[in-house]
């Protein structure tokens, strides 16, 4: 009874300690995201206009049927799943793949290490930017070099082809982002214990079978969690598309159709709609996603 | 059919040499224990005979076929890690049928043979639980399990038991020695425990520094150590050393310790030497030689005790005594031995013998 009290006690005030701690962030935290947030769901119940942000009346739902009613909402949002979906498993795939190669014990890894974050480190926009120029239909250098190999006699308008300005921007977005899912199944591939390979070796164990039954089930909770990451990245994408092919209705992604509700109609109401609802998007995403992890970690036994 | 032999195996780790040419030859169905002090390479040669350590020079053939490029999965071996190695994803039922699992075994028979392995090494209980569930004890007895149930012809075993309480040890050690017994599978085993290398092993092998200084069964090595090393090695407590001087007197040679004069038969050695004695072999007041001693302390262990005794310039025995001496610290008495149970070593540590012997 005495221990169990005291221990209590302790945890008690570990926990208070913590709080205690944690306030600070929790009050910014509060004050950059909560709040912002907050007034974002109360202003898609009203009709108010950017010029005039304080004059406003409650209109019910009457945005959310503005928005669910508009053709161009639906479009982006397919837009922006499809894109999510196809990025990122193309991302996992190969970032999988290079981590496994990295970790493989060959000379100049570390470099190789350094160099793949290049990609990574550049500010999104001056990748964009640094694309278009290089996907340019007359100027840009994929375009020259395919003339060179003789694959093409014209030079093909990357971003303005309806059909390939997607692939295009996804494909843009693997160039960018694959170093990060790199280096995050990397790190899960350091922790995993080597002689657990020893063993299964001397047990005659297949190099793919260590794979499937070793490898990828240890590091399933590492790929889950850059999974996460960006997912929650992708579904709010906005820089790649918005340079790319600023007007495109092929391209244009939940944030972008946001923006432009707000910024060129003036829209409050509408556009604090449409963002609640990249809100709420992204939430029931996220949670299917940890359900369905949690559901499968629990059925492997992992 | 798989014996090993140890053609002159080297192994270095870029400028470090951590095995210096070891030569051995492990019969069929032979149990050969390595034993040696922390960092002596045990580990590493264990690791070279699985494969898991590529052989630097030298080589390796087990059943007589050389196998210094043969992946370990073809060498048809099954070993206990020291850090155990169990796969932390998968219960101990699964970690104990992996590899069968893989060999495409019938699910019936793969059942059948974790199931006594699981009763037979007492985790039948935990078929359920992870390896992070367990207590370090418990996963060294699935280690041993996922070993067994391959039933190979050739088990390695990197201090299986070094986790066990005293009790369960002895009752690993028995049944390992039983395994053995019944599956007739040669068996390498490193430990650091001088009991289970004396009970388990047909031959102990001591390694000191990446060589072997001596080969032999147990008691050989225990009655006839070959150097200063072994001697001090082998036995427990271990061995005591005096410093004397040996010269030749005629037909005899004549040892001078700091207590006294001894006559020996002839040696052909003559100059600085250690005298070893084993604790067990010192008599209180008696034998063919003796020396003066102070009594320091008497640690009784039950059925015997250990005597620790001052034999002047501040050097200090051990000596065993059966039951409890009627001896207090601080009390003088005579200590002694007979000669054949005496041992010589020259000044490079070489067990010297009379001449003829
Ligand atoms: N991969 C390695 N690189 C460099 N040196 C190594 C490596 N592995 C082992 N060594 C060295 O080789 C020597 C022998 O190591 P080993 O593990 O075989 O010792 P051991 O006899 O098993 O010791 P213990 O009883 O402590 O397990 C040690 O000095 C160790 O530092
Ligand atoms: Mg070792």
């Amino acid at each position: 009874m005495a221990t169990g009290a005291i221990r209590i006690g302790l945890n008690a005030k570990r926990a208070r300690t913590a709080w205690l701690f944690l306030a600070p962030s929790l009050l910014v935290l509060f004050a950059v995201a909560l709040w912002p947030l907050g007034r974002t769901f109360l202003f898609s119940f009203t009709d108010a206009f950017l010029t005039e942000p304080d004059i406003y009346a409650y209109i019910g739902l009457e945005n959310y049927f503005t928005l669910f009613e508009d053709a161009l909402w639906w479009q982006s949002v397919r837009n922006t799943l499809y894109f999510t979906v196809v990025s990122v498993s193309i991302e996992t795939a190969l970032g999988l793949a290079i981590a496994l190669l990295l970790n493989a014990h060959m000379s100049g890894r570390g470099f190789m290490r350094a160099v793949i974050l290049i990609p990574w480190s550049i500010p999104v926009v001056v990748s964009a930017r640094m694309w278009q120029w290089m996907l340019h239909d007359q100027f840009g250098i994929l375009n020259h070099v395919l003339k060179l190999m003789g694959v093409i006699d014209h030079g093909i308008a990357w971003t303005a082809n309806p059909d390939l300005v997607m692939p295009v921007i996804i494909a843009v977005d693997v160039w960018i982002t694959t170093p990060f899912m790199v280096l995050l199944i990397l790190a899960g591939l350091q922790m995993l214990p080597k002689s657990i390979y020893e063993a299964a070796s001397i047990d005659g164990v297949s190099e793919w079978r260590q794979f499937t039954a070793l490898t990828l089930p240890l590091l399933a909770p590492s790929i889950a969690v850059a999974v996460l990451f960006r997912l929650l990245d992708a579904l709010r994408m906005f820089d790649l598309s918005f340079v790319l092919s600023s007007n495109s209705d092929d391209t244009k992604t939940v944030s972008i159709y946001a923006r432009e509700v707000l910024v060129n109609f003036q829209d409050m109401g509408v556009g604090s709609a449409a963002s609640a609802a990249i809100f709420l998007m992204i939430a029931v995403v996220t949670a299917i996603y940890v359900t369905v992890f949690r559901l499968n970690r629990k059925l492997l036994g992992v | 059919m798989s014996g090993i032999d140890l053609i002159n195996v080297v192994k270095r780790f870029g400028a470090l040499t951590v095995i210096d040419g070891v030569d051995l030859a492990i019969a069929e169905g032979e149990f050969v224990v390595f034993v040696g002090p922390s960092g002596c390479g045990k580990s590493t040669l264990l690791r070279m005979i699985a494969g898991l350590e590529e052989i630097s020079d030298g080589e390796l053939r087990i059943a007589g076929s050389r196998m210094n490029e043969t992946p370990p999965a073809k060498r048809n071996i099954a070993m206990v890690f020291q850090s155990y190695a169990l796969y932390p994803h998968m219960n101990v039922e699964r970690n104990l049928g992996f590899a069968l699992e893989t060999a495409r075994l019938p699910a019936a028979e793969i059942r059948e043979r974790v199931t006594k392995a699981a009763k037979f090494l007492k985790i039948d209980h935990l078929l359920d639980r992870r390896p992070a569930q367990l207590s370090g004890g418990q996963q060294q007895r699935v280690a041993i399990g996922r070993a067994l149930v391959r039933q190979q012809k050739l088990f390695l075993f990197d201090e299986p038991l070094s986790n066990l309480d005293a009790d369960l040890r002895m009752e690993m050690r028995v049944e390992i020695a039983r395994i053995h017994r019944e599956v007739k599978a040669t068996t390498v085993y490193v430990t650091h425990d001088q009991m289970e290398a004396m009970t388990l092993a047909d031959r102990i092998v001591v390694l000191k520094d990446g060589r072997i200084a001596q080969v032999g069964t147990p008691m050989e090595l225990y009655e006839r150590p070959a150097n200063r090393f072994v001697a001090g090695f082998i036995g427990s407590p271990r061995m005591n050393f005096l410093p004397g001087m040996l010269v030749r007197e005629g037909e005899e040679s004549v040892l001078s310790l700091a207590g006294g004069r001894h006559r020996l038969s002839a040696h052909d050695y003559a100059g600085d030497v250690s005298l070893g004695i084993r604790p067990e072999d010192l008599i209180l007041g008696g034998g063919d030689a003796t020396l003066e001693a102070e009594v320091l302390l008497v640690e009784p262990l039950g059925g015997e005790s250990l005597v620790h005794l001052n034999v002047g310039d501040g050097r200090s025995i051990v000596a065993k005594a059966q039951g409890r001496p009627e001896i207090r610290p601080g009390a003088t008495t005579v200590v002694g031995w007979n000669h054949t149970r005496a041992h010589l070593f020259d000044k490079d540590e070489r067990a010297l013998n009379p001449r003829g012997a």
